[in-house]
């Protein structure tokens, strides 16, 4: 009898996670598919079609390549312990009549170092508003997914490739921070007439 | 009104020019106030006021010297920027149709500041277009920091701070003040007038800082403000907008 028991609950797990697994690789194919150049890699179903759809109002989408990426953002998806936000330099400026800084976000994956910077120097008080929502929608989260336009990438004092970015928006399962007011909104996309500038027809 | 689209000779000997530009639709110490509805206070004929219309005409500036205001700047652009030369390189570069849609005022607004103040090195318009490509990706209406109003604005992303300064006829700038509300930014020209007339503000601040006439690049630098961060990250930021430049500079050639 017990034999049987055990037996029925593991067929039920097994039946269990292989349909956790086909609605995770259902829904890395749905987003795929309807905005192929968006995402790099896994999202670890963090991400939305809504998430890509705003990078396609941005500008047009294209296939990423280190040679030539103007202004297409690019979403990636980070294990959030290998990931960290931190304000880079402390100077004061008469922009902000406060001090200034650089907003990085630095994360790791498969080996790789990838840095988010802020598109120009930001208050330094922003910055640390940054840093609180980071910790806010980081915690307790195994993933983080960034969002921007790519740089460059070389090779850094130690041998490691490190990939550069205009920082755009973080988002976690708990939520979307972006750089710009509305970053996070497809909404604002749309009403703004974005999507239609970029849209092929 | 020199001719600046080559450096000149002179650039050096350069004062602050008393002429109005031709494009100005008043006389110097004056600017343009478009036909508006006012409201008349009361009288007695008319015991509790009464609406008019007041045609457009030249008003006094307060200090007497240079100012733009927005009706003024939407004049200028309406009535001579569709033919200014030399335009910023058309290309799009993946911007989609807001890529190329704020040409005409990029060109018109370099050429006018240009005018004004004589550079050494004339501003090129491809390095306005790229600073803007790189500033906004040519969203007019953006804001920087949802949290904080007074963060960069529109286009060229202005500063609060800087509005302000533009603003004060007793401040920071001795001459050429444009007067704009923190909504007026969220106007394409208005924004982009602001934002160069700021950009020749920083190339003379970069210039004291430096020690010798900041050229472009180095502006560009102080206005991204990334003299305030450590230089390795400050250069990956420049190189972005960098190559953005070359892009329009080349302009589709190879």
């Amino acid at each position: 009898m017990w034999k049987k028991v055990v037996i029925y609950l593991l067929l039920w797990w097994d039946v269990f996670s292989l349909n956790k697994l086909f609605a995770v690789t259902m829904h890395l194919e749905t987003l795929t598919s309807k905005f192929p150049y968006a995402l790099i890699g896994d999202d670890f179903g963090v991400l939305s079609l809504d998430d890509l759809a705003i990078n396609s109002c941005i500008a047009e989408p294209s296939a990423f390549t280190i040679k030539d990426s103007p202004g297409y953002p690019y979403w990636q998806c980070f294990d959030a312990r290998k990931a960290r936000i931190f304000c880079s330099g402390h100077k004061y400026s008469e922009d902000y009549n406060n001090f200034s800084t650089l907003l990085v976000i630095a994360a790791e994956k498969n080996g790789f170092r990838h840095e988010y910077y802020s598109r120009r120097a930001v208050d330094y008080d922003v910055c640390k508003e940054f840093v609180s929502d980071w910790e806010n929608l980081t915690k307790n989260e195994k993933y983080v997914c960034l969002s921007g336009p790519y740089i460059e990438q070389e090779k850094d004092k130690n041998g490691i490739m490190v990939s550069y970015w205009i920082f755009d928006k973080f988002k976690t399962k708990k939520g979307c921070m972006p750089y710009f007011q509305y970053g996070c909104s497809l909404a604002y996309q749309l009403k703004s007439g974005a999507c239609n500038s970029t849209s092929k027809k | 009104m020199r001719n600046n689209n080559a450096a000149s000779e002179n650039c050096h000997d350069k004062k602050d020019k008393e002429e109005v530009h031709p494009w100005r639709l008043c006389p110097a110490g004056e600017h343009w106030v478009c036909t508006h509805q006012m409201h008349v206070p009361p009288s007695k004929s008319f015991p509790e006021g009464h609406e008019t219309i007041r045609h457009g005409h030249c008003a006094r500036n307060p200090s007497g010297k240079d100012a733009l205001y927005p009706d003024e700047i939407k004049e200028i652009d309406e009535q001579h920027f569709a033919n200014v030369e030399p335009k910023p390189c058309p290309l799009e570069l993946k911007f989609g149709k807001r890529g190329s849609q704020y040409d005409d005022l990029i060109a018109g607004w370099t050429k006018y500041w240009n005018d004004i103040f004589s550079p050494c090195e004339s501003l090129d318009p491809n390095l306005v277009k790229a600073l803007i490509a790189s500033e906004s990706h040519f969203d007019p209406n953006i804001l920087a920091n949802k949290k904080n109003p007074k963060s960069g604005r529109g286009l060229m992303q202005v500063l609060d701070s800087t509005r302000m300064i533009l603003n004060n006829e007793n401040g920071e700038l001795k001459n050429h003040f444009v007067h704009v509300t923190r909504a007026d930014l969220n106007n394409p020209s208005i924004n982009i007038c602001a934002g160069i007339r700021w950009l020749f503000q920083k190339q003379k601040l970069a210039s004291s800082k430096l020690g010798h006439e900041a050229n472009w690049e180095e502006t560009i630098y102080e206005f991204k403000g990334l003299s305030t961060v450590p230089k390795e990250r400050a250069e990956k930021l420049l190189k972005k907008f960098k190559d953005l430049h070359e892009l329009y500079k080349k302009c589709g050639k190879k």
